[in-house]
């Protein structure tokens, strides 16, 4: 019976204790804790509630053993004397802070931008099976469609097929109504796998059998909430309406909100067979009109599932076999989203490696600031190493300091831009889209961390590397004197500097010139004061109807409709044929049903023959073609000719002039218009200029009165048309920002370089203008040394800006010509910034009294 | 004007410090207040004001020897230093000040 205190909490208290304590407390603690012993008291009890009673400030101490711990006393010993150099160099401090913070800022937010596009479609379970059935049509035409019917095939023919589901060719602007209440939405159709295939997470609902049924509906969480208030909502009955068709339809499950990482955002997912119903007739190979997403078994391989495609088309289906079918990954789809030929050429991608590229340029100049500034600055601070090195300092411990310092700036500098970035979060969400998202995880955390500190690393390396080679003795002797070599380093990091700022200006000039051409290029129709709008709740009944309403109002001159979406949507047919087509060629049209009146809407000149017009009997039987379908069917002149389409022949009556529907990257292509006065998704009125406003009111309340329920949701096309241009408005502003951000900080460091040197060569200045220089030798002295990197960074800027301006442009099948005059603007404006931050210096030395600056005791 | 007030706590401890003289440590002290004013004190709260009294220069500190009854960890003694004597002597004094200007008979009424 002889009880000893309990060991893990001495030995907790022993850890937090602060260091000059720990014994006599630990005295106090043992002797209590006999004596409680003896009174019979629970010792250890008491022992260990009085040891969780220390566990308070003044007591808690985490001094390290600084004797036996030399790294953390040097590390204290580099932080204290890099912030005494930050405060004795203030001007290169400052400099290099705020370089460092613009490159940091465009750096951190070009990785949260990255970082959003490469997890886009990555969230699927087993990712790397899914995959999706495209469609190669040769060269730069890639469907993203397929038929059904030939998905369904290869299914019954490929083993490694595990699951398959089929889609629309797309999304449906749609609504669902229910009782009296009208909602716009975004469907998507899924066969029966759709949600075992993908991992969108059902909130009710089994996902086995949720799209047995054909009139099965799933809706998101947050539609379930607008139509219902509630989200357990199984077996409600909605009514579905999309274009001519009404049906009632009931709600079979609910699933989560779609993450922002899904690149294809729907409200609802409705039965494929809902769809299948109403275009059976159209579901076969030659009109590709669904997408399809296959699942592979486990450890199946794409390019010999590929390879069974091919096989099976050459056999089934003779005329395809050049271009069969394939398949690519689901998840690598959304960066890889342009094809060639059948293989990938990259897409956004490219624009995720611009984006990079560009913050690692303007990092990089922010770098090289500190480096230039640092290195220049090495003979004040020879003295302080040679003194160091001779009282024994290792030149790694010399490497250490520096480093320090360039990772404490940069962790300053890193702080403000984090800071500055939530300021700034809006606007880069206004510009760059909503998806960007700040939001604090460790593995946030961890990547800025990394880039801060790698920024800080790079910065110091090259003079942490310099500083620390010189041989103490000389420099204590007074012999100091930097290299040629290393001017020239030094030379080349400021030319480097300015070249890329160079480019960045070339860039943004180019494309700047590149989007006012696009928008002023004439694209054979006129697209000013047309509104069109969704059809929605305007079915075959009606909106005939409602068109003639339309007319009638004063405003309006023509109203009209067509099939699809004007811009960027990709309707194709293929299996088209005329007198003299060679039977082995295959090619894709452009086409699309329009109501009477659009091509006159549109203003699209006609060359020969006639529009659609209702002077005529059995326009259903006409087609009225483009000038590049005219070139390509070769005929002389093509009125009254016949274009078979399908099984059914038309008679050509009209020829129109050639006009840009798709975005100018594309070249026109082979189009045709049919007439069908109730196949109309999209209707499109064309105003006149004057009491806008008042036509739009009046063709609201028609629209209401037509579509109770629906906002008027209207668009003017040539709104539309920049729209197809949105990856370029991105990139401009993105060059436009670090343009001026990479000039800012290549000014700066300019600045920092010319007033030190000016500081440096103040006395040498001095005696010149004493022994007669004039202003302009002065002037001359000072800024020779800048003169040579600068005309090599021209060089260098004009040569590699034009090589990539080119090919950029070259992403457009119609392009402005590079001028001379946008490289000689950007030196122009290189030079003459570069002139305005040192001439006010270099004026100072000329324009004060040299004896000032000889008179220093 | 003083430097600074002393708190309630502070200045018992000092008062126990001076009673205890030169055998003052840690746990010496917590068993005098213990036995004097009834008053159970954690060695946490002890050593904390032992440590900012210490740093108020009222206390100084110095190790002694060894002793097998604490596990063979020295005792840290305190000693009251001249600023310590001082500030207790004009708490003092302060008190008696107002206890002398209170008028007579609610001191006679407080003692019924």
């Amino acid at each position: 019976m002889n009880p000893k205190p309990p060991k893990w909490p001495l030995m907790f208290f022993r850890w937090f204790c602060r260091e000059d304590s720990v014994e006599d407390i630990e005295g106090d603690l043992v002797e209590g804790f006999y004596k409680r012993v003896k009174r019979k008291k629970p010792a250890k009890l008491l022992l260990f509630l009085d040891i969780l009673k220390l566990f308070r400030p003044g007591i808690i101490g985490f001094t390290v053993n600084t004797q036996n711990n030399n790294f953390i006393n040097m590390l204290q010993h580099h932080i204290k004397t890099s912030i005494r150099s930050f405060g004795r160099y203030k001007t290169s401090f400052f400099v290099n802070y705020i370089g460092l913070v613009g490159g940091l800022l465009t750096m951190l937010f070009i990785y949260l931008w990255i970082d959003h596009e490469m997890k886009v479609d990555q969230f699927h379970e087993d990712g790397e099976r899914i995959c999706r059935l495209i469609n190669n049509s040769g060269g730069a035409s890639t469907l993203l469609n397929t038929s059904p019917r030939f998905a369904k095939e290869l299914k019954g023919v490929i083993p490694e097929i595990e699951m398959m589901v089929n889609s629309s060719w797309g999304q449906v602007e749609s609504s669902l109504t229910v009782g009296e209440n009208y909602y716009s939405v975004t469907g998507e159709f899924g066969s029966r796998d759709f949600f075992n295939l993908f991992s969108y997470p059902l909130l009710h609902g089994n996902k086995e059998t949720v799209l047995d049924k054909p009139n099965s509906i799933l809706i998101s969480e947050s539609t379930a909430l607008r139509l219902f208030g509630k989200t357990n909502v199984i077996g409600e009955s909605v009514d579905w309406r999309w274009f001519s068709f009404v049906e009632p339809v009931e709600v079979s499950g609910v699933y989560r909100d779609l993450p922002k990482t899904s690149s294809s955002q729907f409200d609802y997912v409705l039965s494929f067979q809902a769809f299948e119903k109403r275009f059976k007739s159209r579901i076969d190979r030659g009109n590709a009109n669904g997408r399809t997403f296959i699942k592979l078994s486990k450890g199946a391989d794409i390019a010999s599932v590929n390879q069974k495609i091919h096989d099976y088309t050459k056999n089934a289906y003779p005329e395809y076999q050049g271009k069969p079918a394939f398949l690519i990954n689901y998840g690598d789809y959304y960066l890889n989203n342009v094809y060639y030929d059948g293989k990938t050429t990259g897409g956004r991608i490219q624009m995720v490696k611009l984006f990079g590229a560009i913050g690692v340029l303007v990092l990089i100049i922010a770098c090289i600031n500190f480096m230039n500034l640092s290195t220049a600055r090495a003979s004040l601070r020879a003295k302080d190493i040679g003194v160091r090195k001779v009282l024994g300092a290792r030149r790694k411990s010399l490497i250490a300091q520096f480093l320090t310092e360039a990772c404490l700036i940069s962790l300053f500098a890193g702080l403000t831009a984090i800071f500055l970035l939530f300021l700034l979060l809006p606007q880069f969400k206004y510009e760059f889209g909503q998806h960007i998202e700040l939001s604090f995880s460790i593995q946030l955390i961890l990547a800025f961390l990394t880039i801060i500190l790698f920024t800080g690393f790079v910065s110091g390396s090259y003079p942490a590397f310099y500083l620390s080679r010189f041989n103490p003795l000389n420099i204590l002797k007074g012999h100091f004197k930097s290299s040629t070599k290393d001017l020239w380093f030094r030379n080349g990091l400021v030319a480097f500097q300015f070249a890329v700022s160079l480019i960045l200006i070339v860039s943004v000039l180019v494309i700047y010139q590149q989007m006012e051409f696009i928008q002023n290029k004439s694209l054979g129709y006129n697209s000013e004061y047309i509104v069109n709008f969704e059809t929605r709740g305007l079915n075959r009944d009606n909106q005939k109807a409602f068109l003639n309403e339309a007319r009638k109002l004063p405003g309006v001159t023509y109203a009209s409709g067509i099939s699809h979406a004007l811009f960027g949507a990709q309707k194709s047919g293929a299996n088209i044929t005329w007198t003299g087509k060679n039977p082995d060629e295959q090619i894709w049209f452009e086409w699309g049903f329009v109501n009477y009146d659009m091509l006159e809407l549109l203003e699209i000149p006609i060359l020969e023959g006639r529009y659609f017009s209702k002077q005529f009997g059995n326009e259903n039987s006409k087609v009225v073609i483009n000038k590049a379908t005219k070139d390509l069917l070769g005929f002389e002149s093509p009125i009254g000719e016949k274009l078979k389409i399908g099984e059914t022949e038309y008679d050509i009556v009209g020829v129109t002039n050639d006009f840009h529907f798709q975005s100018l990257h594309e070249k026109i292509k082979p189009t045709f218009f049919l007439l069908n006065e109730s196949w109309s998704m999209k209707l499109a009125l064309k105003l006149k200029a004057n009491n806008l406003p008042e036509t739009l009111r009046e063709v609201d309340k028609l629209y209401a009165s037509f579509n109770p329920g629906f906002p008027f949701e209207y668009s003017f096309l040539d709104q539309d048309h920049m729209r197809m241009y949105e990856t370029e408005k991105k990139v401009t502003t993105l060059a436009k920002f670090a343009a001026f951000l990479a000039i800012m900080i290549s000014i700066l460091g300019l600045f920092g370089l010319v007033s030190f040197i000016i500081e440096r060569r103040a006395k040498e200045m001095g005696i010149r203008r004493i022994l007669g220089a004039t202003p302009v030798a002065v002037f001359i002295a000072l800024t020779s040394n800048f003169i040579r990197p600068l005309l090599f960074a021209i060089i260098i800027g004009v040569v590699t800006s034009l090589y990539f301006i080119n090919q950029w442009l070259q992403g457009f099948a119609y392009q402005i010509e590079l001028k001379w005059w946008y490289f000689a603007m950007a030196v122009a404006t290189m030079i003459l910034l570069s002139l305005a931050t040192s001439i006010s210096q270099i004026l100072k030395v000329i324009f004060t009294n040299p004896v000032n600056a000889l008179r220093d005791e | 004007m003083r430097k600074s007030q002393l708190g309630e706590f502070e200045e018992i401890v000092l008062l126990t410090v001076a009673i205890l003289q030169d055998e003052a440590y840690g746990f010496a002290i917590i068993e005098e207040m213990e036995n004097r004013l009834n008053r159970s004190v954690s060695i946490g709260a002890m050593q904390t004001v032992l440590k900012r009294l210490e740093k108020k220069n009222y206390l100084t500190s110095q190790l002694g020897e060894a002793t097998a009854v604490r596990g063979g960890k020295r005792k840290r003694f305190y000693h009251l230093t001249a600023e310590g004597k001082s500030i207790l002597q004009d708490t003092k004094e302060q008190r008696l000040g107002l206890w002398e200007a209170i008028p007579n008979f609610i001191v006679k009424f407080a003692k019924i």
